[in-house]
């Protein structure tokens, strides 16, 4: 009774965890591709899992404690001579607390707040998205409920170390 | 003697066979004179019917087989897989082997099959309740009722009245093998065809239930028919299962494509208040509707008949927290809802309201085969 179907169609049909259906392969990550995620983007990504709002201009909240975006490395990973990535990420200037970025479980680093930044950079050793379908999970103390805000996401994409 | 009682059978068999056949190729004249005359619309009658909503799922089936992924929607997510294959796979086959339409297909087969459902819950009906009049109601309403277009379009509500109807018919006979064969036809006919093996539980605690349980559960499986017959009504589903499996890679795709129509679920308090405050008359219709169709299964209850609103009730627990369109089309293709809604009718004393009742269904009928004809969502 085991489906045979893609990691696509589980997480969409199967675990209801995806809010948009990206068609079978279409989680599959090239590393350099900017992902975004606001309402106003022609073709904002798919990749958006639970714990996060509706799309809206520029972007998407956290609204619970965990949001989590998953994305397939499995090309990705093939192609790569390093063994370290950097995700980059654009969030919204005026979210109050840490964040922390889990990928598949493993925390990767935390995000401190800041008024004056909202570019970050997060080291990503290639071992922990080399199982292909990937979850990025960011994680706050408090939902957007408890707190008032959460951390506006609306941009993210992940390259090779420079230099490597 | 034996003959004598055979060559009755079969006469009583194609006298209901005759009546049903004229009564609903009047309606089919009616409908198509109605279009024309009063609403001024040229076109066939099988293509009025057959081209709106779930039509074109159906058509798709037919034409071009199950989806390999979902590709449907605006979002993209949906596939055919929720439309189970035996209809679709009779018309199919009618479609190529006579010199017709497409359309002509599904509707020539979709009448026969509603001649037919007609022909065996008339035996049903004189069956449990002996009542001639209710069973040439049941007649008249089928052919000239409400959602009476879905039984000559590509939806599969005849086939599903009739397999419904046999599946009763053998169960009540006892003619337990002939009842899975109906059983597993109509469980390839509509997701909720399988749960005609809970009619089968609560007919059989009906008949055989003493309060011994021991006993009971004994007697059942001492019954080598029934329990051979009982196991065969899911095969329809588990065969499509199979094929949905082998195809695509999920035997429960017809289950998990849901998604692609119910986004979450709703509280129906919440749900019937909204549809009530509408200001659309379909959509309070439905209300309405929602609230007539717990009070008739209620009746049916009332009335000992249990066994009849299993499906029914199953129907009004899985949709009615999803939304309220759609759920009178599934309660009449139950075939019992209509029934009992007939026992009921007829049970009142005066004469003057009976009339009044189905001189309401058939004005609630042109109503909505004229709606039918403006897109109107409620008769999705």
């Amino acid at each position: 009774m085991h489906p045979s179907v893609s990691e696509e169609y589980r997480l969409y049909y199967i675990e209801k965890e995806l809010i948009d259906w990206p068609g079978d392969g279409g989680l599959v990550y090239t590393l350099g591709e900017e992902l975004l995620f606001g309402a106003e983007n022609e073709q904002p990504s798919k990749s958006v899992g639970s714990g996060w709002s509706a799309r809206e201009e520029r972007g998407i909240w956290t609204m619970g404690r965990e949001a989590v975006l998953y994305l397939d490395f499995s090309d990705a990973v093939l192609d790569t001579q390093t063994d370290a990535l950097t995700m980059h990420m654009e969030l919204a200037q005026w979210f109050t607390e840490s964040v922390e970025v889990v990928v598949n479980g493993e925390l990767i680093g935390t995000i401190a707040p800041s008024s004056d930044i909202y570019s970050y950079e997060l080291p990503l050793p290639v071992e922990l998205v080399q199982g292909g379908m990937s979850s990025i999970m960011f994680r706050v103390e408090h939902s957007m409920h408890e707190n008032g805000v959460g951390v506006k996401l609306q941009k993210l994409y992940i390259t090779e170390n420079q230099g490597s | 003697m034996r003959e004598e009682r055979t060559r009755r059978q079969m006469n009583k068999w194609i006298k209901y066979l005759l009546f049903s056949a004229v009564i609903v190729i009047i309606s089919r004249i009616f409908f198509q004179v109605f279009y024309r005359v009063f609403m001024g619309i040229e076109t066939s009658l099988p293509e009025i019917w057959g081209n709106l909503w779930d039509n074109g799922w159906y058509k798709s089936i037919i034409m071009d087989g199950y989806d390999l992924c979902p590709t449907k929607h605006p979002k993209g997510d949906a596939a055919n897989w929720a439309f189970f294959p035996l209809d679709s796979l009779i018309i199919r086959w009618v479609w190529k082997v006579l010199p017709v339409s497409l359309w002509d297909a599904a509707f020539l087969t979709n009448t026969f099959f509603l001649i037919l459902a007609i022909v065996v819950a008339t035996s049903y009906i004189m069956e449990t309740r002996g009542n001639r009049e209710i069973a040439v109601g049941f007649t008249v309403i089928s052919a000239f009722g409400p959602y009476t277009l879905f039984y000559s379009s590509f939806y599969t509500e005849s086939l599903y009245v009739f397999l419904t109807f046999c599946a009763y018919y053998c169960l009540k006979k006892h003619k337990y093998i002939a009842m899975g064969v109906a059983g597993a036809l109509l469980s390839a006919t509509r997701n909720t065809g399988v749960l005609f093996v809970f009619v089968i539980l609560a007919v059989s605690v009906k008949e055989s239930w003493d309060g011994n349980l021991k006993k009971f559960v004994a007697d059942i499986l001492q019954n080598g028919k029934l329990v051979l017959g009982t196991s065969l009504v899911p095969l329809g589903l588990f065969s499509y299962m199979a094929y949905l499996g082998n195809l695509m890679g999920d035997p429960l795709a017809f289950v998990h494509i849901q998604r692609a129509w119910h986004e979450k679920h709703i509280n129906p308090i919440r749900l019937f208040i909204e549809y009530i405050r509408d200001e659309y008359w379909g959509a309070r219709y439905l209300a309405i509707f929602v609230i007539f169709a717990i009070l008739i299964i209620i009746y049916a209850i009332y009335k000992r008949h249990f066994e009849e609103m299993i499906i029914p009730i199953f129907i009004i627990l899985m949709v009615i927290t999803y939304k309220f369109i759609s759920i009178p089309r599934y309660m009449i293709s139950t075939g019992m809802f209509v029934l009992t809604l007939l026992d009921l009718i007829h049970s009142f004393k005066s004469r003057l309201l009976l009339w009044i009742c189905y001189f309401l269904l058939l004005a609630l009928s042109l109503r909505m085969a004229a709606d039918w004809t403006s897109v109107a969502w409620y008769l999705q």
